[in-house]
């Protein structure tokens, strides 16, 4: 059985979103091509694909198993396509590993610190009885938001519908199910310790932005000095840092680990193209969608910081298409505001 | 979240800490500002920033969101999209490249690193945090005392302190509890009346044992801390041990078997 859930966890978190992402890295220039891009793109799209089925599955009052059925089905098949893409194209001689010096050797370090003092420390903290809570009552009782997570009885108030469109606490438990692993066990330990690991890696591709030509050798140096500050920043208990390594299961740690670094990215590379290449647009529309499954406050916040971002760049680019290719993801955040209207009725 | 009638500079504030990596920040803000030459780095590291900072405490903004929107306790999310880390970071390696000499360079980035480790706080140190003893990184008192009630494998409600409040349901869905941790959260929830009995100093023991039993709560769980004005042994709830900083309590009346026994348990204890 631990076999078959190491197994599970490999295809779930490592095969599904490296061959998800191929088709996203693929079409990114050519140096950005990389292992770190591939991965971190297409688990938001295994994300996405999640939150778009569950809202489907819920208005339709559908079971977890259904949704675990369906949703492993598309996924399995989509990324063996894209797998048999890669192969038959040849990605794998086109794609690219980071370069391993000393600099990385540190930046390695620093990670696997993350990823140690993740699984040696609990974390005391109330909103697990939501995430956990809610994950673990759905993959036993089968059925999303019936039970009351906090009590075991039927859900009595409307209170859970401002989580309704954040699907994470339910990807959770989707994972639990096809993994065999408990959900407390699957969260604090399995996706603490690989988001930590995305969140890194998005870091290292934006050093890869930020430091090209002869100040390469500052790539590996930058990513370190981020985690340094990151282990170093307890200035309060609401910094993203603080969220990122305390409770990074969690949707809204989600959003500060990947969500935003990756919308910083995304950013930088559609200014580096001048807005030419449409995949970043399309990455950003794939990006919104899971964000809302981290947490419903993404609505607001990554809509406002990507348009934002997008008009910088625009004026610095001086191309106002920019501006118009971002309205996809705009259009996209905004039905999911409707229809988080609709649903809250 | 955080408390409502702060403004945004009093969020900064309280974000900030001891200011140093804010400091930090707003200094690599104005370092990049002026010399920067790439303008798309610019544009999403600098410009991009001071757009979201201003945004934060511009008032039309702000009173939008805090009180149009009723986000005030979680306005300090906007803060998340300053990337004070990468645009620090950066900053850093801009100034240490201007310095041709590798020794100066060097000296110059080991001086940063210590200026990082003292005006930084260590994540570690959280109170948040404590050592994981098992693999769910659930206090062991609870996971021991959830093993205990589950007797056969079916419901059990029970009562816990606060202190506690958040942990059984993400261990097992076998306990349920008449008020959970939305007590907490929200300051109201179902029962109450049993939650104000339980976090009293001291604990009316006939009073909470009679709600409890009245609920059918087959467990009791007490804060060891906490003072007693009787016996539960009185009241139909028998000690069943000492969990941590807890003790627990059962009950003596109810039914604990699978439901199949249900029905010669009734028999035998008389009951229609």
């Amino acid at each position: 059985m631990i076999i078959l859930s190491i197994l599970q966890c490999i295809l779930y978190l490592l095969i599904i979103p490296f061959s998800l992402g191929t088709i996203f890295s693929s079409q990114f220039d050519e140096k950005y091509n990389t292992v770190g891009n591939t991965l971190v793109f297409g688990f938001i799209s295994e994300l996405a694909v999640f939150q778009v089925l569950f809202l489907l599955f819920y208005k339709l009052d559908r079971t977890l198993t259904e949704l675990t059925w369906v949703s492993s089905v598309i996924l399995v098949l989509t990324s063996l396509f894209f797998l048999i893409l890669f192969i038959v194209r040849k990605g794998y001689k086109k794609i690219k590993l980071p370069k391993f010096d000393l600099g990385f050797g540190v930046f390695a370090l620093f990670t696997v610190y993350m990823i140690v003092m993740r699984n040696l420390q609990g974390v005391n903290d109330g909103d697990d009885a939501f995430v956990i809570g809610n994950a673990l009552t759905t993959y036993t009782n089968d059925v999303f938001y019936k039970v009351d997570y906090y009590t075991g009885f039927t859900i009595a108030s409307n209170s859970f519908k401002r989580h309704l469109l954040a699907s994470n606490p339910l990807f959770i438990a989707y994972l639990a199910k096809v993994t065999f692993i408990h959900p407390a066990i699957l969260a604090h330990r399995i996706l603490g310790s690989f988001y930590l690991l995305l969140h890194n890696a998005v870091i290292y591709n934006i050093s890869m932005l930020l430091f090209d030509k002869e100040k390469i050798k500052y790539r590996s140096l930058f990513a370190s000095f981020v985690s340094l500050l990151t282990i170093w920043d307890f200035h309060s208990y609401l910094t993203d840092s603080t969220f990122i390594l305390s409770r990074t299961w969690q949707g809204k740690a989600m959003f500060c680990a990947l969500g935003i670094p990756l919308a910083i990215l995304l950013l930088l590379m559609i200014g580096e193209c001048k807005g030419k290449n449409n995949m970043l647009f399309a990455a950003a529309v794939v990006l919104a969608v899971s964000c809302i499954a981290m947490t419903p406050a993404s609505i607001y916040l990554l809509t406002l910081f990507f348009v934002a971002g997008c008009i910088c760049v625009a004026f610095a680019v001086k191309k106002v298409l920019v501006v118009i290719k971002a309205l996809p993801m705009a259009l996209s955040m905004a039905i999911i505001a409707g229809l988080y209207i609709l649903y809250l009725k | 979240m955080l408390e409502s009638g702060l403004n945004p500079l009093e969020i900064i504030k309280l974000y900030s800490g001891n200011t140093t990596f804010m400091l930090m920040f707003a200094l690599s803000l104005m370092y990049l500002w002026v010399f920067e030459k790439d303008k798309v780095k610019k544009a999403v590291l600098v410009i991009l920033s001071v757009t979201m900072l201003v945004l934060f405490v511009f008032p039309l903004f702000s009173h939008f969101f805090m009180d149009k929107m009723d986000e005030a306790g979680t306005y300090y999310r906007f803060l998340w999209l300053l990337p004070t880390s990468i645009v620090s970071g950066y900053a850093v390696f801009h100034i240490l490249d201007r310095f041709k000499n590798r020794f100066v360079r060097t000296g110059a980035f080991a001086v940063v690193v210590i200026c990082v480790l003292i005006g930084g706080v260590f994540m570690y140190e959280s109170p948040a945090f404590y050592d994981s003893t098992n693999a769910y990184q659930i206090p062991q008192c609870v996971v021991d005392m959830c093993d205990d009630m589950i007797i056969t494998e079916r419901e059990y409600e029970a009562v816990f302190p606060d202190e506690i409040l958040q942990y059984p349901r993400q261990y097992t869905t076998y306990i349920t509890m008449p008020y959970g941790f939305e007590m907490l959260q929200f300051g109201q929830g179902q029962n109450d009346d049993i939650h104000s009995e339980m976090v009293k100093d001291t604990l009316n023991v006939k009073q909470l044992a009679l709600l409890c039993e009245g609920k059918h709560i087959h467990y009791i769980v007490i804060n060891n801390n906490k003072t007693l004005d009787g016996r539960f042994e009185d009241y139909n709830y028998e000690f069943v041990g000492v969990y941590g900083d807890y003790s627990m309590y059962k009950s003596t009346t109810m039914f604990f078997d699978s439901w199949d026994k249900f029905e010669e348990w009734k028999e035998k204890n008389g009951q229609s």
